[in-house]
């Protein structure tokens, strides 16, 4: 996707990432960048560590080692020497790194438009009046508008989805993290949620998308990066990656995620 | 056996002593419950704090007050605390702490018990938007800890109305005191003790219908498909 801003340097830079839980070593030294309006994929099976890679971008998981990078400026940590940013200073760099979960996470005591309006109104300190109209805006880009006020438990899973999706956008990121957004969703939800994506982007977003869903890969990333064990086992254009793998390793590990993708049949296997 | 010729006029007739200590109750009530959620609302998150000279002390002063029986707390601080401490406080006031202390000690339980129930997720929604701590505690944990905590905390509200009636055993002026004094002067305690039992009922019952009422509503609104 050509963009004006990409001789700008990369808008997100991932380098030398890595984590262990107890241990095992689940990112072993993960180096990416993401420019502005790209859209990366990170795929792999589960297990192989795109979830942590993904919560590392955004300090949920705090890297045994590695930078984070936004627009150039290191995220989660500061100062000379170099270290780790208090809760407050971590939270303000949060503001332009939105997150959709793969479990929602809405907030069950707040109405779907007060769950899209708390971020602008309580962190960004923004008026009432002006986030809620924004926030009307952007339920009806998802197509919940006539949901504004009902609580989320009334909300199907694709809409609770759709909803996080705009709550994310509400804050006008720099970048936006999907986590599985689809994996927690019955088969024939998961359409809606993807729709939106879609047209996300295509309309110019900065997406960061771990995701099962091979045929949105290659209909929404610039690029998809696989992930096995931990480390980038094969990084591309869709179609570099899906139909022409570069080695053998990959296209076994490749064939093998496609055979257990959620699609066919096991997406509640694992919950 | 003789009939018993009852005689409920001695209410009438000592209304104001019995309406003071009616007062007196609510007040005991009012303060201890009051100084007990601000114990609770202190002790739960040193209780929950991942540093242990924190959680150490105050793991230790709930599981101690909370093995005392209600009585011996308020009779041991009316007589051991002026000798340990040189501090001489009214039998009310002695009643008011102790009573906060115990009732404290319950609250602390429930509210960490409510705080650890939120789902991590909804507090990683918060910290995705950029919420601060405080932020996350006030809009977040907070009001969804107390929606779930309302039935246990109904609960230890009614076990505090009846704790209460322990400052009678060091002469606090509350309604069972008053109405035992009473009935011992006029020889009419089928009458007065009755009352007190009416009493009770009629503060407590209504407690307990109005946080039925809420808990369906809160459980109807946000949790129930």
């Amino acid at each position: 996707m050509a963009t004006d801003l990409s001789d700008a340097g990369p808008l997100l830079v991932a380098e030398g990432l890595r984590k262990s839980f107890r241990n095992q070593e689940v990112l072993k030294g993960i180096s990416f960048s993401v420019r502005s309006s790209q859209v990366v994929g990170l795929l792999g099976r589960s297990g192989s560590g795109k979830s942590t890679l993904l919560r590392c971008l955004n300090m949920l998981e705090r890297p045994d080692a590695g930078h984070v990078y936004l627009a150039g400026e290191e995220v989660g940590y500061g100062g000379t020497p170099r270290r780790p940013l208090n809760a407050r200073g971590l939270a303000y760099q949060r503001r332009s790194l939105a997150m959709v979960f793969q479990h929602f996470n809405l907030w069950p005591h707040r109405t779907v438009l007060e769950n899209v309006t708390e971020g602008p109104i309580q962190v960004l300190g923004l008026s009432r009046d002006e986030c809620e109209a924004h926030a009307i805006e952007l339920l009806d880009r998802v197509g919940l508008k006539e949901k504004a006020h009902a609580y989320p438990v009334r909300l199907s899973g694709g809409q609770q989805q759709r909803v996080s999706i705009a709550r994310a956008l509400a804050m006008r990121p720099k970048v936006i993290l999907f986590d599985e957004p689809t994996s927690a969703l019955d088969p024939e939800l998961v359409g809606e949620v993807l729709g939106v994506m879609l047209d996300l982007a295509r309309s110019g977003s900065t997406m960061v998308v771990v995701t099962h869903e091979m045929e949105f890969a290659r209909q929404a990333c610039d690029e998809v990066i696989l992930l096995a064990d931990g480390e980038i086992a094969a990084r591309g254009t869709p179609a570099e990656v899906m139909d022409r793998p570069a080695s053998d390793h990959a296209r076994r590990l490749f064939e093998n995620h496609l055979a257990h993708s959620p699609r066919r049949g096991d997406r509640h296997a694992g919950l | 056996m003789q009939a018993y010729e009852w005689e409920f006029s001695i209410l009438w007739q000592y209304r104001e002593l019995l309406f003071n200590a009616v007062l007196t109750t609510f007040r005991i009530l009012g303060l201890s419950v009051s100084l007990g959620i601000l114990a609770g609302l202190i002790l739960a998150p040193l209780r929950m704090s991942d540093k242990l000279f924190l959680r150490a002390p105050a793991t230790a002063i709930i599981e101690v007050v909370r093995s005392i029986p209600p009585l011996v707390l308020v009779v041991w601080a009316y007589y051991c605390l002026p000798i340990l401490t040189g501090l001489t406080l009214s039998a009310y006031w002695t009643c008011v702490i102790a009573l906060a202390m115990y009732t404290g000690v319950f609250f602390a339980e429930i509210f960490r018990a409510g705080l650890q129930a939120v789902d991590h997720g909804l507090v990683e929604a918060g910290r995705s938007v950029g919420m601060p701590p405080w932020k996350i505690f006030t809009r977040i944990t907070g009001p969804l800890a107390f929606l779930r905590i309302l039935p246990p905390f109904t609960s230890q509200c009614i076990m505090a109305v009846k704790n209460s009636v322990l400052g009678s055993y060091i002469a606090v002026g509350e309604v069972l005191y008053e109405a035992q004094r009473l009935s011992t002067a006029t020889f009419r305690p089928l009458e007065l003790l009755t009352a007190v039992a009416l009493f009770f009922v009629a503060t407590i019952l209504p407690l307990t219908l109005v946080t039925g009422t809420l808990e369906k509503k809160v459980l109807q609104r946000y949790f129930r498909r």
